[in-house]
């Protein structure tokens, strides 16, 4: 009999850092697991999505925020607003939690080699656009220029944020930092970020497009996109429906006849176009 | 007619305790059996708990291979989970007298449950243990429409043996090695039918599909065009109607969609399955508040268009519907799905 799928592997949390303040706080989790054959056996692709258990609590669904070039550790990257999620704020470096996976298609990033990258992240969306720019990054021989946009309400919301200005200062990206509303000593745009993007007009020229964040921001991020000239087969975004099981089989995922855990959660444009307006 | 099948045999009424009394000795025994005030199919110990003069159980066989409630894995207080204690054991399940259009059921619940790269390994033990002795419906049921919807009051498809009752007792006839194992087991209650009793039984299988009384309108084409059902007005006229109790989910034989939660007690944890319904708004809801069937309308429709159309697009020809009935007989504000199906139907007719 083939392994049981929904069985969690023991892994530990290595580090806990803490990515904003408040009442929907961020946390990224750096896990290893155990078994390190099961270390090695854990191939994932930028965009791939991983089950997380909380023990006593249940199972949450998270997008893998690390990239398989920076080793064997895992990152997730959680927002603290469910109830699964709210306890694992509470975990420690040492503690376990357990892991099953990888789910889910990933970015087809050997489709975009010789392409610029277009990255457009609002709030928590952006963890699972990092897999993908952290990727393209290590790998710059593949891929063309690459751009992250990144907007969050306000300085405090924007994850990763140290990282980003790490990535900018050495050149190796161009990164446009945005807030929703004005404050004190903020240098960057203030605006939502499908205004940034106008702003900015991109190029659609030989560009890929990769958005997630809120679904009122990927809307008319899209507008924008469409307006600067970018095909429908050129825009990617993620839709993380609710999930269960993760391997196809608990049946809410769906959109029309599109299992998300399994066909998606990356879609172009163009394929969501033809999906029924069930998400 | 395969050159080695077997030839159907009579099991006279007086043997039939005697009948059960064999499969008890094979396996778990599982027949229709008076649950509080509705007969279902709950497991038997003794042969005079089957309920002999039955119409259809209250569930089909979904019950039995996919538990309302059970326990996928067990975890300690050092966090380590086990399917030691929770993995079905590999036990013989016998159903005795499932109706044909329950047996057929499972054909979209393997479907689901076996679709690749993932094996159910808790669906597939009990389903690979599983043997069935169908009853064929010799007199319909009110809402019954299998005649329209690719099955047959006296189908055999995922039955181990087909029972037709003829005076004075059965007619047996096994589909599968496992039912020849069945009559093998129980050969001296068995004997050889008179050519009468073979002719009657052949009258009662022709006669039966004449006899169901509703129909469902050509659905083959909602596989390929029933996108276009989507934006119909009707969901919202439905869904009004709907007020949202999941009954017709519940008793589906077809459906299979469960959640997944977590208990703990005394520093043992358990994950258990329960079977959910896509008629509950927080079957669907993000953590966000977003809700992508935040009405009643979408979720009618998710329920009928799974079905109807987005099984049959990613199984071709699997129409996931049994017609049994049981959701329109059985809800509350009496809606039909025939009555819906006609609907989606007249409205694509209008468009063609």
């Amino acid at each position: 009999m083939p392994e049981n799928p929904y069985l969690p592997h023991p892994a530990i949390v290595r580090e806990v850092r803490q990515e904003t303040f408040g009442e929907r706080a961020v946390r990224t989790f750096i896990v290893d697991f155990e078994d390190e054959k099961r270390s090695a056996e854990f191939r994932y692709r930028p965009g791939q999505l991983a089950m997380l258990s909380v023990f006593g609590k249940g199972e949450s669904m998270i997008s893998i925020a690390s990239s398989p070039t920076t080793g064997r550790s895992l990152q997730f990257t959680v927002m603290r607003v469910g109830r699964v999620t709210s306890i694992m704020h509470y975990l420690e470096a040492g503690e376990r939690i357990g892991v099953r996976g990888p789910y889910g298609n990933g970015f087809p990033m050997d489709d975009w080699e010789g392409k610029n990258l277009l990255f457009i992240g609002g709030g928590i969306g952006l963890p699972p656009l990092r897999s993908a720019y952290t990727y393209a990054l290590d790998n710059p021989s593949k891929f063309g220029e690459i751009t992250i946009v990144y907007g969050a309400r306000t300085s405090a919301d924007l994850v990763f944020r140290k990282e980003l200005e790490e990535i900018s200062r050495s050149g190796k990206a161009r990164v446009e930092l945005s807030i929703d509303k004005a404050e004190d000593g903020w240098g960057g745009f203030v605006g939502f970020v499908p205004a940034n993007v106008k702003r900015l007009s991109p190029t659609s020229e030989n560009t890929i497009a990769i958005t997630c964040g809120p679904v009122i921001m990927i809307k008319f991020v899209i507008k924008e996109l469409m307006g600067l000239g970018f095909k429908p087969g050129a825009i990617f975004t993620t839709l993380e429906n609710k999930m269960k099981c993760g391997i196809g089989k608990c049946g809410r995922c769906n959109i029309g006849p599109v299992l998300v855990c399994k066909k998606g959660p990356v879609f172009s444009y163009e394929q969501i176009q033809n999906m029924p307006k069930d998400f | 007619m395969v050159n080695d099948e077997r030839p159907p045999e009579f099991l006279p009424q007086k043997n039939l305790l005697g009948f059960i009394e064999k499969l008890i000795e094979l396996g778990e025994v599982y027949a229709p059996k008076a649950v509080g005030p509705v007969i279902d199919l709950g497991m038997i110990h003794d042969p005079d708990e089957v309920v002999v003069d039955f119409e259809q159980t209250r569930q089909g066989i979904r019950t039995i291979v996919e538990p309302q409630n059970e326990v996928l894995l067990t975890y300690d207080a050092k966090s380590t989970f086990s399917e030691k204690e929770t993995l079905p054991l590999m036990r013989r399940r016998i159903v005795l007298w499932c109706r044909p259009c329950d047996a057929r059921a499972l054909t979209f619940l393997d479907d689901n449950f076996y679709d690749p790269p993932f094996v159910d390994p808790y669906y597939a033990r009990r389903r690979e243990n599983l043997i069935l002795i169908g009853l064929g419906c010799a007199q319909p049921f009110p809402y019954c429409f299998c005649g329209s919807i690719g099955g047959d009051p006296f189908g055999k498809e995922n039955l181990d043996v087909l029972m037709t009752q003829v005076i004075g007792g059965y007619l047996l006839e096994t589909v599968s090695e496992k039912g020849r194992e069945i009559a093998d087991h129980a050969k001296e209650l068995l004997r050889r039918p008179t050519n009468d009793q073979m002719a009657e039984a052949e009258r009662i299988h022709r006669a039966a599909t004449a006899k169901l009384r509703r129909k469902a309108p050509d659905v083959t084409k909602f596989s390929t065009e029933g996108m276009s059902s989507f934006e119909s007005p009707i969901w919202k006229r439905w869904g009004e109607k709907c007020i949202g109790c999941g009954i017709c989910t519940y008793l589906c034989p077809t459906c299979w969609c469960f959640d997944i939660t977590d208990t703990e007690t005394k520093g043992k944890g358990y994950r258990m399955r329960s079977w959910d319904s896509c008629q509950f708004p927080l079957f669907t809801l993000h953590t966000s508040g977003h809700n992508p069937r935040p009405d009643k309308a979408s979720r009618v429709r998710q329920r009928v268009m799974h079905k109807f159309c987005y099984h049959p697009s990613n199984y071709p020809d699997h129409i996931a519907c049994v017609g049994c009935g049981r959701c329109s007989e059985l809800c509350p504000m009496d809606i039909d799905l025939i009555a819906i199906l006609n609907e989606l139907s007249e409205a694509g007719e209008k468009d063609a």
